[in-house]
């Protein structure tokens, strides 16, 4: 009886206090990355997959669109990386990115832009040499930044 | 009487050892032959293999085989056709198991109905439902959709053709993918 109590408790617990539910945590943990194009080409040699025209990738309320994306894959057939390239927007929410390219490393959840690279979270603007998005944890991080303006002060200046 | 009897055995006899003869001269490894009409043979529990050039083009197991002289043609039940794809940078072999088909000696062409798709990879499979392989050349072709299915990701799309032997496919009339962590 004692035993099934503490089980029991256990159970609610592990449902009811953690942060997010195990059902949430199940759903974000398998969330896809879900990509469209015209246009696909697969080099199995080379281990790549090359995606052209109308290229839109989507996860979860995340968009990201460019001219060209390129999947690598590995040995045991595990896509690990995308490279997108040209003409790269990243719109979640507020914020909005833009630059020349873009590499998303799978396993971390991790947009590293690079090429000219630009970010707002709709109070903000910068412009930096790498910017860098953590889609899990929703963290912005701009490196080596050339210019900042924000917005909020053009606007009381007026 | 009984001296009739006894030629009548050894005659038996020998007819019999004539026919095992005859047969095994013949390298049919086949379980039965029919002939249909004359211009068409029947063979079951085939194995076969197409040789093009001093090339083993691949190797064939089907349930039954109708051989159509007059088009060279074969067409085939239920099996298995086997191939060895060489290439300068890789090699692999590629297995397709098949519902029915039909081979042209002439262009060697292959059409195939699929069941379950094949490997074009150990980690690679393609889903289709049917599919027009040039064996000599490696060219693939297929008529609806196709899925490209890896350990972690699927493509699914129309227009897709290919080179096995190049290992390059592609999706010409749209895509869409799916990718998990």
């Amino acid at each position: 009886m004692i035993s099934f109590l503490k089980f029991t408790l256990s159970i609610f617990l592990l449902l009811y206090l953690n942060p997010k539910s195990v059902k949430e945590q199940i759903k974000e943990d398998k969330t896809p990355i879900e990509i469209t194009a015209r246009f696909l080409k697969i080099e199995n040699q080379s281990k790549k997959a090359t995606f052209e025209q109308e290229v839109m990738a989507i996860r979860g309320d995340m968009t990201m669109t460019c001219d060209k994306l390129i999947a690598y894959y590995n040995d045991i057939g595990n896509i690990d990386k995308f490279e997108c390239i040209g003409n790269v927007k990243l719109m979640r929410g507020e914020k909005k990115a833009t630059s020349n390219k873009a590499v998303y490393e799978n396993d971390k959840a991790l947009i590293t832009m690079t090429g000219n690279p630009y970010y707002t979270d709709g109070e903000n603007r910068f412009w930096g040499e790498i910017v860098e998005y953590d889609l899990d944890k929703d963290v912005v991080n701009v490196k080596n930044i050339k210019a900042v303006i924000k917005i909020k002060e053009e606007k009381d200046k007026k | 009487m009984k001296i009739n009897n006894l030629n009548q055995s050894v005659l038996a006899f020998f007819m019999l050892c004539y026919v095992f003869v005859l047969l095994s001269c013949y390298d049919l490894p086949t379980s039965s032959v029919k002939k249909m009409d004359n211009n068409y043979i029947k063979l079951f529990n085939v194995k076969m293999k197409e040789i093009g050039g001093n090339e083993l083009l691949f190797k064939l197991n089907t349930d039954y085989l109708n051989i159509d002289m007059d088009k060279t043609e074969v067409y085939l039940g239920n099996g298995l056709i086997t191939t060895d794809i060489k290439n300068k940078s890789f090699r692999d072999r590629l297995e397709v198991t098949f519902s029915k088909g039909k081979y042209n000696f002439k262009t060697k062409n292959l059409s195939l109905n699929l069941e379950e798709g094949f490997l074009v990879d150990k980690n690679i499979k393609i889903l289709t439902e049917s599919i027009e392989y040039d064996v000599l050349n490696g060219f693939l072709q297929t008529k609806g959709g196709v899925k490209v299915v890896g350990s972690n990701f699927s493509f699914e799309g129309k227009g897709f053709s290919g080179n096995i032997k190049e290992g390059i496919f592609t999706f010409n009339d749209g895509i869409s993918a799916k990718v998990f962590k």
